[in-house]
């Protein structure tokens, strides 16, 4: 296999790759981002203080955090085909790709926000500030700059699990490295893929990096 | 050891401003690991339009608690809780942990500091300022006008754009003030606002205080364990122990309190006496009597030699206030006339030999606590 005949595939590998990484991390993002805060607000002691609620949504993220990815990505076939229409191809692995990303990321949501010194709520609790005032004045942007690592943390690990989506008709860089690296023994065309995959992880924890200095650095006390 | 009734009686009786804060048997227990801790014990606090009143007592003595129950902070298991004519205790309701509509627009207008100064890190020293602004609903340009006014008024105005990060404590708890200040709030509770920094910006965060509470008319409650706090700006003043107050008044009252824990503690004097046949006596000086010789006219008209063993003079809210320990020869019974001399004079005079040894120990111990 020469590199004329790589390229091609390295590139749309790459692309598929990241068009599932990125849609996958934003419906994370947007459902772990509020449960991760529901299970701080709901917990012993919080703003929203519910513990039946704390426990069903503990209960829920455990589930999804204590199955591995590749038993995830097939017993959720129904539903991917429920929602997409296939369960073959970049598009129908957003849904497996979210649905085990959003309770580790809602994880480390809730640690980000605990974070949060507790001096501040009570500081705009004084000035008559509310839940929602909390929430999104004191909670969310004290806490963004966690926020944003575990943003970075949860894209590198989906890269891992999209790789994973390749077994089980997923495009994308894992895809090509089963399909061409493994069954059809091109040794070089897995360290390609591997090469690739290693800059991919390495270009976003640094820009990962890079976001959260930016971020940390407005004020380092409080 | 102390009797709280006198302060509190006077307080009754005098009280010509109106209260703005009132707590009556105000109590708060907490429940930990099934074990029950009582933090107040039945607080009953009066303070009036206008006056600054420091809370003074030793940590775990329920000062915390009693100043974030004012603001409903914390709930208090029983008793009310009143601010400028708003029973706050009223408009919590039920056993909900979230604050309703009215105790939030309530808070709104109390102000308060913090020990640690808790500003939001990812705001400018302006956009924490412009925080309870936001939360009432003023406009961005207003708010913008108001937050640049109020720090001119603590004497940051170059530092709007700076975050908290890059300010010095001193720094930051102006800002804290000037957050508290945001609202027009009638009253401001300071949670210990001095504790964290240096005696150099403690004076003058203390001066600030008390320059808002004189040019605003402000009303300002502190917790404090300082009790150089409670000296250099404290109108009134409560001892807190063990979640009761024992002993409250204004600064004067207490000075004049015979046997007031407080005001010893204010004017720490000691010495024993120098040989037996000696009477010791402790001399409080307050008001007009501070600037009379009276030592001198006392041994001069008796001719008696005087010896003073120890002595504290200060200014207490404005005022001249002094504490002296004299000896006068002879026991008790020979000085009966002197004594009733300088109580003549307007002095509070406390034998510390009384004629009862209980008396002795009790005084000595009194004086040990306050040298503490």
């Amino acid at each position: 296999m020469t590199w004329s005949d790589m390229q091609p595939l390295l590139t749309q590998g790459t692309y598929d790759t990241l068009y599932m990484v990125l849609w996958s991390t934003l419906v994370t993002v947007l459902a772990g981002l509020p449960l991760g805060i529901l299970l701080v607000l709901t917990d012993k002691g919080g703003l929203l203080q519910n513990r039946p609620l704390n426990k069903v949504l503990g209960v829920i993220v455990n589930i999804g955090r204590s199955l591995p990815f590749i038993i995830l990505l097939i017993f959720l076939i129904p539903v991917t085909t429920a929602v997409v229409g296939t369960f073959i191809g970049p598009t129908a692995m957003i849904v497996p790709l979210a649905i085990g990303a959003i309770p580790f990321f809602a994880r480390l949501v809730e640690t980000a926000v605990r974070e949060v010194d507790h001096g501040l709520v009570e500081a705009v609790q004084s000035m008559g500030g509310g839940v929602p005032t909390l929430v999104w004045k004191v909670l969310l942007p004290q806490s963004l700059p966690s926020l944003a690592a575990g943003v970075t943390t949860t894209v590198i690990t989906l890269v891992g699990y999209s790789a994973m989506a390749g077994a089980v008709g997923g495009e994308g860089l894992g895809s090509k490295a089963i399909t061409y690296g493994f069954q059809r023994f091109e040794t070089g065309f897995m360290f390609a893929t591997v090469a690739v995959l290693i800059a991919l992880v390495t270009v976003v924890q640094l820009l990962g990096d890079g976001v959260v200095r930016l971020l940390a650095r407005r004020g380092r006390t409080a | 050891m102390n009797a709280p009734c006198p302060a509190q009686l006077r307080r009754a009786l005098d009280s010509d401003g109106n209260p703005v804060i009132t707590t009556s048997g105000l109590t708060k227990v907490y429940q930990s690991r099934g074990r029950e801790v009582t933090a107040l014990d039945g607080v009953d606090l009066h303070v009036r339009e206008g006056e600054v009143y420091g809370v003074i007592g030793q940590s775990g003595a329920g000062k915390s608690s009693l100043i974030r129950c004012v603001n409903l902070l914390e709930r208090p298991t029983t008793g009310t809780v009143t601010v400028d004519g708003v029973d706050l205790t009223a408009l919590a309701g039920g056993g909900g942990r979230r604050a309703g509509k009215e105790l939030r627009q309530a808070r709104s207008r109390i102000g308060m500091v913090f020990q640690h100064f808790n500003l939001l890190s990812s705001r400018t020293v302006q956009a924490n300022i412009e925080l309870p602004l936001e939360i009432l609903g003023v406009s961005g340009r207003e708010r913008s006008r108001k937050a640049l006014e109020l720090l001119d008024l603590v004497g940051l105005a170059d530092k709007a754009k700076a975050y908290p990060g890059q300010l010095s404590g001193g720094q930051k708890q102006r800002v804290g003030i000037a957050r508290a200040l945001a609202g027009d709030p009638k009253v401001l509770l300071s949670d210990e606002a001095t504790s964290a920094l240096d005696p150099e910006t403690t004076r003058s965060i203390l001066q600030l205080l008390r320059d808002l509470n004189r040019q605003l008319g402000l009303t300002v409650l502190l917790i404090t364990h300082e009790m150089d706090v409670v000296k250099s700006i404290c109108d009134s003043a409560a001892l807190m122990k063990k979640g009761r107050i024992t002993e409250s008044g204004t600064v004067s009252e207490l000075l004049a309190t015979p046997g007031s824990e407080l005001a010893a503690e204010l004017f720490p004097v000691s010495g024993d006496p120098t040989g037996e046949d000696r009477t010791v006596v402790d001399v409080t000086f307050h008001g007009e009597a501070a600037t009379q010789p009276v030592i001198s006219q006392l041994s001069r008209t008796y001719n008696i030699d005087i010896s003073i063993l120890g002595a504290a003079m200060d200014t207490v809210a404005g005022r001249q206030v002094g504490r002296m320990r004299i000896e006068l020869p002879g026991r008790y019974e020979d000085n009966v006339v002197p004594v009733g001399f300088l109580r003549e004079r307007g002095l509070q005079v406390d034998v510390v030999e009384a004629a009862d040894a209980a008396g002795v120990v009790a005084a000595a111990e009194l004086i040990k606590e306050g040298a503490k």
